[in-house]
């Protein structure tokens, strides 16, 4: 998973206030049954009014003025500006009235309050594994019955973003907004500079540059799993980025659909070399023991540190945020070296899900999703591309969910490289999601990160995987 | 939005009127009827509402809570026992069901010893200094327990060497006393103690509070009395004060006690349940939420609505015996 973390967030949504109005009369009138199944949604929104489909770039034809609901979805703070930011030009645009609502707790959240009835319209997920839980309740609206076409998108999302949003009944459910990208080495420009080290181009030159800096008295690498009640994530992705190339992207797919045990000893290979970078002699800034205890958001600070950091910290595009600011042309990053000559592209993403499809909901959400839309969420300014702007928030940028978002969208270096992998792999269907984002819940989003933080904690390989592998849930 | 208010003002207006006109028909009705027949029927004419609200919002919930728990992770099919079982054999399941009692004994304990230690001390000071140091520690009651947990984050805040300065204050006293800073939250077993601090933080003042009203409403002839006879403040304490609010104690302790059972945001906000630290309330939301198993999820609340149901009759028995010596 990406940036979901959890705490509690007390804005009332206003669908809240009309509803506890309702839910007070029931109770006053003693309308025993009062509570309603919810909006059921999925009522096939006839008028979608995208003219060729999406990916055409056009405004559609939908009277966007009755458009008032709320997009839900977990990004806070400056992110989740970004998205105010995004959808208060979206609403200049277009006479919507969309409203943005952000929470730390997102999944609790959302499962909250579509149990209670209280769905939002539309939501965007960090967890596609549970697209089809809502899908299977029938409790979303399909991207058949919504009049998506199908084959574009699978050609300009990728297919493996779409193949993720694909439920019991054979239908998508998922609709590919924007993604992270994991694949990622942040490093201390300078340093590297200054001592002539070369960007690793195998995960064997990986290890051996981090002997070297050991060897230099540099201290290579700066972990940090914690993340209140979504601890050890971090340790996960590592996990992931080396089965991928290890083992291969076929076994990555049989790993997460648990078509092989968990505890096969591909994937024990896998976090035992992990183990080479994260148990190595001196590679690991204020020890191993205590990786736990530091929080993902802090991680990468001592890579801004003159004396007594560290030089190298894996995460995805996402933290760039969370640097320091106007320091964040000290680091630069390089792309997780091969493995057995294989490469990869592993990230995150955020997927919509259309809970009440309205007509304006669908043609929102068919508007978001076009490039031109992408470009005003990619920068602040949207770039030299966008004619809308961007959307306003300084330090944030989002990478591209479409291969034809224009790179010139993007106001950093950094931002660009990152969009232009992420949009290739898309294009050449090579981008794959975090395997813990697909994984059953009990075990992508419990026991396997149990799993990494007792490993980083002293506890042995094959003990951590049988334990998850036990833990699996029966089908 | 002008909607919005229009509808909530319908909605208070019905509601209100509605509940008025239910009851103003209802006892028309009732003087209808032949005198003795009114008597009989009124009072379950005033509560049958309340009953029925009772019926649906917590009887029907609580027994289909339990019919749930022995059910599928989705809640379809049977399972008989096999989420108790699992529960049981569940090494996770058995460490929350353990940390679970911990938390049931030492925090109710320390609460009120801490609540009681401060009643009685408190009762020796002047009225304005006692009042004062009472808000003091009443002031945490106030706080929710997810505002309380971020507040203890920043005194068990830990910074690893080369991460920065240490900003937590437990570290920094730690530090200052000449010794390394401590991952508070990961020194298991000891971190479940540390989480209990805040509970204890949280509910000393709430013990205090009920207590020392029980020992200000002692008669005073009988502190008198004993003070004649030359007993010690030590004595009084031990021989008279304690046994004459020995039932407020209990209160105290069985209320303190059914709140814990059911605490859950502590944990989950301090550490998600890791490093040994996860009860059972914890697990239950995250079984029910986070991990979709229903059957399992319930089966955690059954295990708590269990375990709270003895210390609540408990309760309900010593509050019926105090209002009877009334």
């Amino acid at each position: 998973m990406s940036t979901a973390t959890r705490s509690r967030t007390a804005r009332p949504p206003r669908r809240a206030i009309r509803r506890g109005a309702a839910l007070f009369a029931a109770l006053a009138l003693f309308a025993a049954a009062c509570s309603s199944d919810g909006d059921d949604g999925a009522e096939p929104a006839g008028g979608g009014g995208g003219t060729s489909g999406e990916g055409s770039g056009s405004e559609g034809t939908t009277d966007m003025s009755g458009a008032d609901f709320s997009l839900f979805g977990a990004p806070t703070g400056v992110e989740g500006e970004a998205m105010q930011g995004f959808l208060s030009v979206y609403n200049d645009e277009t006479g919507a009235n969309i409203v943005y609502e952000g929470s730390d707790s997102f999944e609790e959240q959302l499962r909250i309050r579509v149990d209670g009835g209280n769905s939002p319209s539309v939501a965007f997920t960090p967890q596609p594994a549970s697209i089809c839980d809502f899908a299977n309740a029938g409790q979303l609206a399909s991207l058949e019955d919504m009049g998506f076409d199908i084959p574009t998108m699978e050609e300009n999302h990728g297919k493996f973003w779409m193949d993720l949003g694909v439920c019991a009944d054979g239908n998508h459910y998922g609709i590919p907004w924007f993604p992270n990208y994991k694949s990622i080495v942040w490093y201390r420009t300078s340093l590297f500079e200054d001592r002539g080290y070369e960007i690793p181009e195998t995960y064997d030159d990986l290890v051996a540059l981090s002997q070297q800096m050991v060897a230099d008295g540099v201290t290579p690498w700066c972990f940090g799993f914690g993340s209140e009640a979504a601890s050890g994530w971090p340790a996960t992705d590592w996990v992931e980025d080396i089965v991928v190339r290890s083992a291969g992207t076929d076994v990555y797919t049989q790993w997460f659909r648990h078509e092989i045990p968990f505890n096969d000893p591909q994937i024990a290979d896998a976090v035992n070399r992990f183990g080479e970078i994260f148990f190595g002699d001196g590679f690991v800034l204020g020890g191993t023991e205590n990786v736990a205890a530091i929080d993902f958001r802090e991680a990468p600070l001592p890579l801004f540190n003159e004396e007594g950091g560290c030089a190298m910290h894996k995460q995805g595009s996402f933290i760039a945020n969370f640097f320091p600011p106007g320091e964040e042309d000290e680091v630069s990053f390089f792309d997780f070296p091969s493995i057995d000559g294989n490469n990869a592209a592993m990230g995150g993403g955020d997927t919509l899900m259309v809970f009440d499809a309205t007509p304006e909901a669908v043609q929102a959400v068919k508007d978001w999703i076009t490039p031109d839309w992408e470009c005003v969420l990619a920068s602040p300014s949207g770039g030299s591309a966008s004619e809308l702007g961007g959307h306003g928030v300084e330090g944030v940028e989002r990478l591209p969910g479409h291969k034809d978002v224009p790179l010139d969208c993007y106001e950093s270096e950094t931002a660009r490289n990152q969009a232009e992998a992420v949009r290739d792999a898309i294009a050449d269907n090579t981008f794959v999601f975090d395997a813990s984002d697909l994984m059953p819940p009990a075990v992508g989003q419990g026991t396997f990160w149990t799993a990494m933080l007792d490993w980083s904690r002293g506890a042995q390989t094959d003990q951590v995987l049988t334990s998850v592998e036990s833990s699996w849930p029966q089908p | 939005m002008s909607n919005q208010l229009l509808q909530v003002i319908i909605a208070l207006v019905v509601g209100v009127g509605g509940i008025w006109l239910l009851y103003w028909g209802a006892d028309r009705l009732v003087n209808m009827l032949p005198l003795r027949a009114a008597t009989a029927l009124r009072p379950w004419v005033f509560v049958g509402p309340a009953l029925l609200l009772l019926t649906v919002y917590l009887v029907y919930p609580a027994i289909n809570t339990i019919v749930l728990s022995f059910r599928d992770r989705r809640g379809q099919g049977w399972v008989g026992f096999d989420n108790y079982v699992d529960i049981f054999s569940d090494e996770n399941g058995r460490l929350a069901i353990r940390n679970s009692i911990a938390w049931v004994v030492v925090v109710p304990v320390l609460a009120v010893a801490i609540g009681l230690a401060f009643a009685v001390l408190a009762d020796k000071l002047g009225r304005r200094t006692e009042a004062a140091a009472k808000s003091v520690i009443f002031l945490p009651m106030a706080i929710s327990f997810v505002g309380a947990s971020i507040v203890w984050r920043f005194i068990y805040n830990f910074r690893p060497e080369g991460f920065g300065e240490q900003t937590g204050l437990l570290n920094a006293i730690w530090q200052g006393l000449g010794n390394n800073p401590v991952a508070w939250l990961l020194s298991e077993p000891w971190n479940n103690l540390y989480l209990m601090v805040i509970m204890i933080w949280l509910y000393t003042g709430f013990a205090m509070v009920v207590l020392s009203s029980a020992i200000k409403s002692l008669p005073g002839e009988v502190l008198e009395a004993a003070r004649v006879d030359g007993a010690t403040e030590w004595q009084m304490f031990w021989r008279i004060v304690l046994p004459m609010i020995s039932s407020t104690v209990m209160v105290v302790l069985t209320t303190i006690l059914i709140i814990v059972w059911k605490v859950f945001d502590i944990v989950f906000v301090m550490t998600g349940g890791e490093f040994g630290t996860t009860i059972v309330a914890e697990r239950m939301i995250t079984e029910f939420f986070t991990f979709r198993n229903q059957g399992r999820g319930a089966a955690f609340a059954v295990l708590l609505f269990v375990a709270v149901l003895p210390f609540m009759t408990l309760n309900i028995r010593r509050f019926r015996a105090q209002e009877e010596m009334r």
